[in-house]
């Protein structure tokens, strides 16, 4: 009975509860936009780095990371990257080799220095957001599609390396021509081979344009004479859940077949690369931030609402005092309004909310027309923002602003309950 | 200097007297077979041989010159130490398989050669580090092409094409071996980029009698084509072949001390 | 009109409790947006400052083509630099300057030769660092960045202790151990002994029972291996002797090649004509600053010894310029081009955005993320604060209906209205903005601490302490977007009133 007065009491002045119900759906429209943009960003930026060769999970010889010395690798590294493969929950895995060398061609006099990464191409590709940046030729073994042409056949069954493009203009090589790499192998030992350009690569980053070679593992072993070792082994996992939990296990099972804990140690990325999760927790607390500021504001304007919506209709709570209702039952009609108005305001601002998703989850804001992308932490970062569409992103803002909406109206409730006829009606209604 | 002592075999491997000589070819061709009889008989007599002097270098492009002297036992050891000018003396380094040291008086310090710069150039020549400090194997590191006769500078010649291995750590394309028809001796090599343009040119000069009864080149230049005017020219001052040498001369200690 | 802008806000004030509510919702708005500008502004310029004070400069003045090849062979000559020295002074924006030279090199440790001369491991492991070798003039140095305040001190026992030892085993026998040191000095003393015996040296406690000590005045003599970390003196000491001087290590380069302050490392490189450059250094101080790349390969040292050991005696590398607006460090760089062009042709100004080319896009999608957050922030503030304003407006339908009907002209009503609710939002988004602008100028010197320490990113590492920065387009962006949307909110029944008959109007409660 009650709920039926309050609902006709609401519509009894259109404007005003349409005005209200707009402004607070249109609120937490704005809410949910953002809760969804922040989150996708955050996502968008960990699946970068997990696809940069960071990964999910890394295994490296205990003091590797430390102290990067070439000569602490992990043996038997097909033995390991055959096991690791083999864990539940485990999507990819990609091993590595990293030197620092020089590098020269024939064409030029200059000799640079580069860090030589040594992976697996086939498994690499599934890493790594460079094989997008390829220019010219493929991802260090040349594509089979480019057999025509000198350069290809040249490098047929050689040594290939995948040099940045600003590298490849310094040395004034092309696809096919022949480079010489010297690096500091193990135990010291210079190791000099020779590489056959088969991929250029351009991601707009010095770092990685001048700086980065990389060639297939097996040749790098070949070369240094070191057999089955690596440095790295990266694990891309079937989400970022449970990370830990995942590298313990993987852990275990190494422990089992004979790794003993020394040789091995296997750690989610936020272990490996604490910046970026430091980062990340740095977005996050922005977003903190700005979600706390903008409840303030929506709080604000919702208690204001509510209670200048009270106060207009003073006059007619007098009559209804005076006419006999109980306080207690206005108390609950104004409640119930208050209930009626979040849950309308809730609905239409989930379908305002979810337009807006809709639109940023799927076209994106798309920044790379103003730049490439940039390189953090190793990995590289493209420019194109895209906003989740999780229940998360709904379900939060909105149980906030309906219980926001709720509580808002307590205080003007409160008032009404204690409204004494003679001065409603006297003061009530319209001012002046 | 590893390529020099290697020209200097190549050169000396074919000695007027002992050698049987292969018919002398009448078409201005040396087979393949030849000159891989050519570069066989010099890899065989540098098995063993060591040799000691002293000489200078002029760099043109710091118009620099310096004096050195030299100490090489085959195949991979080899110490230099410079004597001229004053303000460099003392200065050294030291080859001993693939690890290369230099030592600067100056500062007393001894400092071993990272592989990243191995590839730099030596004392701020023309030559790399890894010129000097490269073990010589003809044979594992390229094939030989067979070779056509001209004339160069008035000289009869044979050209020999070293063509490197693809996986051979060498950049070049080619290198071209010129040598005189009647001895062998080398009088130029050449070093082609992968264009096929010269990149390098060595120039072998000034033949002098030793005591082996080989003349080799007391003058050598490396002239760099692909940067303008830069080239490095060696003068032998005095050159002795020895059986060996003591292994004591390459160490650190006689880096720093010198003998 | 001074009379109807008075009219209009005695208009306002007629039901109190109604102006107030949505002046409070105001003030709050305001208040929040200054300070949410505030706080992204501290941050932004915290991120730029760390990367240029540290070492990058907010630009500088290179030669052509080093940017590209920065190599010895793309200095600034002397005379160029001279002519630079000239300029520089008249230029208004331009604060400070200071010359660097720099050049790779070698480093490492010295370390006293292996017992067995020949042994070749030991040899083996003494692996060199590549490190840069940056020449500076600590005077001009101050104008420019922060290097001389970057000094961390990590162990002052250890380092006299070192220095010590160092000096003992110089003065009395090219030997590695203590133990040996102190033999050769007297069999009395063991290797501990030594160690205690360097130590009161150090700090020139010296026991008169010690044979050692009362030989001479022990604070004198080492007290020089003892003195505390220090940045690089305004004068060079040791400007008189040829390849001995001081140098200033990255914390993580120090730490690689395992020396501290009072350790000599011997750095080797080439000179611009191609000779060996070599010489030996004292450590004198380390430094960390928010570059990792800095920290892992710099090395610091007098700029008139290294020019003049590098063979380039006045010449430079680059100049770094500080300028008055960080900000606006690429405009200064371009405008300086256009002297630069005239008086010094070879060389070319670059702001730091130029330089650093991944620092600028890391800064532009902090700035891109920073506008969309404040976009979202100021979509809540307009929708609250025009569906506020109309609502009071529109509660006041009676009230104009009376005015219509005693006379009042429509036109009247409408620009009274839109006036008072500018008035409104002025006078109280004034009052925000006040309280937002005192919260930043508070924070300003009390950051706001994220409690996350700091991390690296592009090379450079980012504090999570941020200072805010009081703006004056914070305070005008904010006002000016309340009074905006208040206005907005005030359109709609603004229209109705137009058309509005006092008969409909009466009828409102």
């Amino acid at each position: 009975m009650i709920a039926r007065m309050a609902w006709r009491n609401l519509w009894r002045n259109q404007r005003r509860t349409t005005l209200t119900i707009a402004a607070i759906s249109l609120g937490l429209g704005v809410l949910i936009t953002m809760v969804s943009f922040m989150d996708g960003m955050m996502e968008m930026m960990m699946e970068q780095i997990a696809r940069s060769s960071v990964g999910h999970i890394q295994l490296h010889q205990p003091e590797y990371l430390e102290k990067k010395s070439t000569n602490l690798f992990m043996q038997d590294g097909e033995k390991l990257a055959a096991i690791v493969a083999d864990v539940d929950r485990v999507k990819a895995i990609s091993s590595r080799l990293l030197f620092s060398g020089s590098i020269r061609s024939s064409l030029s006099s200059t000799v640079r220095v580069v860090q030589v990464i040594a992976v697996d191409p086939e498994r690499e590709r599934e890493f790594s957001g460079l094989v997008d940046k390829v220019i010219a030729g493929g991802f260090v073994v040349p594509p089979p599609e480019s057999l025509e042409g000198g350069a290809p056949l040249r490098v047929q069954g050689r040594k290939g390396i995948l040099i940045g493009k600003k590298l490849a203009e310094q040395l004034k090589v092309e696809l096919g021509s022949k480079v010489r790499v010297d690096c500091a192998g193990f135990q010291g030992a210079t190791t000099a081979a020779a590489f056959y350009v088969t991929g250029i690569l351009r991601t707009g980053t010095d770092a990685f344009d001048k700086g980065v070679a990389m060639v297939a593992l097996r040749d790098m072993q070949e070369v240094t004479g070191a057999g089955d070792v690596i440095h790295e082994l990266t694990v891309m996992a079937d989400s970022t859940e449970n990370l830990d939990v995942l590298a313990a296990t993987i852990q275990s099972k190494l422990a089992a077949a004979g790794f003993a804990e020394g040789t091995v140690v296997v750690q989610p990325w936020y272990d490996v690369m604490p910046e970026i999760k430091q980062m990340l927790d740095m977005s996050g607390a922005w977003s903190g931030v700005l979600y706390m500021m903008m409840m303030i504001v929506l709080s604000a304007g919702i208690l204001t609402t509510m209670y200048m919506v009270v106060l207009e209709r003073k006059r007619e709570f007098g009559v209804q005092l005076a006419l006999g209702t109980r306080s207690s039952r206005l108390f609950a009609g104004v409640m119930l309004e208050a209930l009626y108005i979040a849950g309308l305001a809730s609905a239409i601002g989930i379908a305002v909310g979810a337009v807006s998703v809709a639109y940023i989850s799927t076209r994106g804001i798309d920044l790379s027309g103003f730049m490439e992308g940039f390189e953090f932490a190793g990995a590289f970062i493209d420019n194109i923002y895209r906003g989740t569409a999780t229940a998360k992103v709904f379900v939060e803002p909105t149980v906030v602003v309906f219980v926001g909406t709720v509580l808002c109206a307590l205080w003007p409730a409160l008032k009404v309950a204690r409204m004494q006829a003679i001065d409603a009606i006297k003061q009530g209604g319209t001012t002046n | 200097m590893r390529m020099m002592v290697a020209m200097v075999g190549l050169m000396a491997v074919v000695c007027l007297n002992e050698c049987p000589l292969r018919a002398q070819p009448t078409e201005l061709q040396l087979g393949a077979a030849e000159a891989e009889k050519v570069i066989d008989d010099m890899e065989e007599r540098m098995r063993g041989k060591a040799s000691v002097g002293e000489m200078e270098m002029y760099i043109k492009r710091w118009d620099r010159t310096m004096r050195m002297k030299f100490w090489e036992l085959y195949p991979d050891k080899s110490l230099v130490r410079l004597t001229a000018p004053a303000e460099d003396a003392g200065m050294g380094s030291l080859k001993l398989g693939k690890d290369l040291w230099s030592y600067n008086p100056k500062i007393d310090q001894v400092q071993k050669i990272p592989p990243s710069l191995m590839l730099d150039s030596w004392m701020g020549s023309d030559f790399t580090n890894d010129d000097i400090s490269r073990s010589s194997s003809i044979k594992l590191d390229y094939t030989i092409e067979p070779g056509a006769g001209t004339t160069y500078n008035g000289v009869e010649s044979w050209r020999v094409t070293l063509r490197p291995k693809p996986d051979s750590p060498v950049v070049w394309e080619k290198l071209v071996v010129e040598v005189a028809r009647d001895d062998y001796r080398p009088l130029r090599q050449e070093y082609y980029d992968e264009k096929g343009s010269l990149a390098r040119i060595m120039y072998f000069e000034d033949y002098r009698e030793s005591k082996s009864g080989k003349p080799y080149p007391y003058k050598w230049r490396m002239e760099n084509r692909q940067d303008k005017d830069r080239y490095t020219e060696m003068r032998i001052i005095s050159m002795e072949f020895k059986e060996t040498l003591p292994k004591k001369t390459f160490t650190i200690r006689s880096l720093k001390r010198g003998r | 009109m001074w009379h109807f802008l008075g009219l209009c806000w005695r208009d306002l004030w007629r039901n109190r409790r109604r102006t107030l509510l949505v002046g409070f919702v105001m003030v709050f708005a305001v208040s929040i947006m200054i300070l949410f500008i505030g706080m992204g502004t501290g941050a932004h310029n915290l991120m730029i400052r760390s990367a240029t004070d540290s070492f990058l400069g907010h630009a500088q003045i290179q030669r052509t083509g080093y940017l590209e090849e920065p190599d010895l062979e793309h200095q600034i000559p002397a005379e160029d630099l001279a002519r630079l020295e000239a300029i520089l002074p008249s230029e208004e924006r331009i604060v400070g300057w200071a010359p660097r030279i720099v050049t790779g090199g070698l480093i490492s440790k010295k370390h006293p030769d292996p017992t067995d001369e020949n042994d070749l491991e030991a040899y083996r492991q003494m692996l060199s660092e590549g490190a840069l070798l940056v020449g500076v003039q600590p005077v001009q140095e101050r104008k420019v960045s922060i290097l001389a305040e970057a000094l961390v001190d990590d162990d002052p026992h250890g380092r006299c202790l070192r220095g010590c030892k160092a000096a003992l085993a110089e003065i009395y026998a090219p030997t590695n151990s203590c133990h040996e040191l102190c033999t050769g000095v007297s069999t009395e003393f063991g290797g501990e002994a030594c160690l205690v015996l360097g130590e009161k040296t150090c700090t020139g406690r010296c026991d008169p029972e010690d044979e050692f000590c009362a030989e001479e005045d022990c604070t004198e003599r080492f007290a020089d291996y003892c003195e505390g970390a220090r940045f690089l003196l305004d004068e060079d000491p040791t400007a008189a002797t040829p390849n001995r001087s001081e140098i200033v290590l990255g914390s993580t380069l120090a730490r690689v090649l395992g020396a501290g302050v009072g350790d000599r490392v011997a750095l080797t490189s080439g000179t611009s004509q191609g000779r060996p450059f070599a010489s030996l250094y004292k450590v004198v101080g380390l430094v960390k600053t928010g570059s990792t790349e800095i920290n892992r390969t710099f090395s610091l040292t007098y700029y008139d010894k290294l020019a003049a050991g590098l063979e380039l005696p006045g010449a430079a590398s680059f100049v770094v310029l500080a300028v008055d607006d960080p900000d606006a460090a690429s405009s200064i760089a371009a405008s300086l081009n256009k002297k630069l062009a005239t008086q010094a042709p070879e060389t070319v100004a670059l702001g730091w955005a130029e330089l650093s080319p991944e620092m600028d896009i890391f800064v532009k999608i902090d700035q891109g993320s920073m506008l969309v957050m404040l976009g979202l922030l100021v979509a809540i503030i307009g929708v609250i604060l025009a569906n506020i304003v109309t609502m009071s407006v529109m509660e006041r339908t009676r009230e104009y209906g009376v005015r219509l009907a005693v006379g009042e002209s429509h036109r009247r009503i409408v620009i009274g209205l839109i006036v008072e609710i500018a008035l409104l939002a002025l006078t109280f988004s004034l009052i925000g903005a006040a309280i937002g602008e005192a919260g930043n100028f508070y924070f300003a010197s009390h950051p706001i601490d994220f409690g996350m320490g700091e991390f690296e990113t592009t090379g450079v590492i980012i504090e999570t302490k941020y200072p805010t920065v009081p703006t004056l387009y914070g305070f005008l962006f904010s006002v000016g977007t309340v009074v905006f949307f208040a206005v907005a909110g005030a359109l709609y029944p603004a229209w109705r009133v137009r058309k509005l008959r006092p008969v409909d109007a009466l009828r409102f409660v």
